[in-house]
């Protein structure tokens, strides 16, 4: 049962109750603060610029990295986080993207806990590259627990397909 | 004989003296009895009717004096049949201004759900909040960023340590969209709240919540959705008498400062539901009889206790001196 929606940057995230999401516009400067508050040097070449979606069942921080970073040490066993992050246009019809589409049927033998970003014991991860509506994305997907994948993994693939990219 | 006349009228004048006192005492005790059964009366009709709804409170609340340099309220809209009468509960020195609990709702109560946030933040970012299919609480900040009394609620969030809160209480603070507010400024005053505090900028919430004005307060439980309680404070610690009016004990973990929460919460485990369950009757029935947070009946003094035990029958209490 979808509760909410959070839409931005041509994604639309239908989530389903207890969920919750964030969408990064295109800039790391908000469109809506005044120049003066924008930061003195223009992003690095190595510095995400394009949008990501973060959706949880669990509270968000504001300030969260992109692959959720340290945020997700406060996981609990039946909490899962979602990260889709959109790469420069640059990465278009690289072996890496060549995948069409954004899996939405994950199952509990594809996460690893070798998949995490940052190893916390206990949790798991799934990651994959992928290319939609011609724009490069990566999918990530953290579960708080790896002994709980066959509960959970099912209420992941109701949120990714809830996600619509155009 | 003028003598005895004399000291007769004396004692009548005294006597007239003394008569008048009583009169005007029990004219003073019945005046404060009827004050209490009319707040009696509102606390009863609210609690038996599951809570008033939601845009009934915001009406209700509406009557609340605002502090000078508050938002005005928003114009009367919607509902105008609100007849329910604002209990005003005393609050002693707490910074409580009023509060209007709704308790937590069974099926056949009527209250409100409050729908999930959704919204931006300051930096731009579309977010969508939940408040309700969680485990925790969510404590609702409804601040704005030219409101007087705000400014100290914006501080105190800086310092999660100091909201006293326990682990299952997560607070947002929602404040009017960009057709309202300035991001930058909200930008500036969020800068230094902890990170876990979560700020959305969204005039819908606070047209769905029947905002009066600022800074104004709305607990919902996150389980079912429901409006626990709504009101507004002048300080931190009304915020917390509204918490424990609205039903969730926090008694117990007020004024200990254990390390802080990605939340905002102080780290303190929650009660079992029984503790909470049997804690939330005992509330109620204080607030039936009259007996609100800051009651002196809840703080006996030592004569108070020497009057009502004269004389201790337990000597292995020993020496309470």
């Amino acid at each position: 049962m979808s509760t909410a929606t959070v839409s931005g940057a041509g994604i639309t995230a239908s989530l389903p109750r207890g969920w919750e999401g964030r969408i990064r516009q295109l800039s790391p400067v908000s469109p809506l603060l005044p120049k003066t508050a924008a930061p003195s040097r223009p992003p690095s070449s190595g510095e995400l610029t394009e949008p990501f979606v973060h959706l949880a069942n669990f509270p968000l921080l504001r300030n969260q990295a992109t692959f959720g970073g340290a945020a997700l040490q406060g996981m609990g066993p039946t909490n899962a986080f979602v990260a889709l992050v959109q790469y420069a246009p640059s990465c278009l019809g690289t072996a890496l993207f060549a995948p069409r589409g954004l899996p939405q049927k994950l199952r509990p033998t594809m996460f690893d806990s070798n998949a995490l970003q940052r190893t916390i014991p206990g949790q798991a991860g799934f990651q994959a590259f992928f290319t939609q509506s011609n724009r490069p994305f990566c999918l990530y997907v953290v579960l708080g627990s790896l002994a709980q994948a066959r509960s959970v993994v099912p209420e992941v693939n109701a949120v990714l397909r809830g996600i619509h990219v155009v | 004989m003028p003598v005895v006349v004399i000291v007769e009228s004396i004692v009548l004048v005294v006597l007239a003296i003394f008569v008048a006192g009583l009169l005007a005492s029990y004219a003073d005790v019945r005046k404060r009895l009827e004050a209490l059964e009319k707040k009696r009366s509102s606390i009863s009709a609210i609690s038996a009717s599951g809570g008033v709804t939601g845009v009934e409170a915001a009406h209700a609340m509406r009557s609340v004096p605002a502090e000078p340099g508050a938002e005005p309220p928003e114009p009367e809209e919607e509902l105008g049949h609100l007849q329910l009468e604002q209990p005003q509960l005393d609050q002693g020195d707490t910074g409580l201004l009023s509060v209007i609990p709704t308790p937590a709702a069974s099926a056949n109560q009527v209250s409100r759900r409050i729908a999930d946030l959704a919204g931006v933040t300051p930096e731009g970012d579309r977010v969508a909040i939940a408040v309700a299919g969680v485990a925790h609480q969510t404590l609702i900040a409804f601040l704005s960023s030219g409101c007087r009394s705000c400014k100290r609620f914006w501080a105190q969030l800086a310092d999660p340590d100091s909201l006293q809160l326990p682990d299952h209480v997560r607070v947002v603070v929602v404040t009017k969209g960009v057709d309202a507010e300035s991001p930058a400024a909200i930008a500036e005053l969020c800068e230094p709240v902890a990170p876990g505090i979560a700020v959305v900028m969204s005039s819908e919430a606070w047209r769905d919540c029947g905002v009066p004005g600022t800074p104004y307060f709305v607990s919902v439980d996150g389980p079912t959705g429901w409006v626990r309680g709504e009101g507004t404070a002048l300080d931190w610690q009304g915020v917390i008498d509204l918490l424990i009016l609205a039903g969730g004990d926090l008694s117990s973990t007020v004024g200990r400062p254990p390390p802080s929460t990605p939340f905002g919460g102080t780290g303190w485990r929650p009660k079992s539901g029984s503790d909470l369950a049997r804690e939330r009757q005992i509330d109620r029935i204080l607030l039936e009889a009259g007996i609100t947070p800051g009651h002196p009946s809840l703080y006996p003094t030592r004569s108070d206790a020497a009057a009502s035990s004269p004389q201790d029958p337990d000597p292995r209490r020993g020496d309470r001196t």
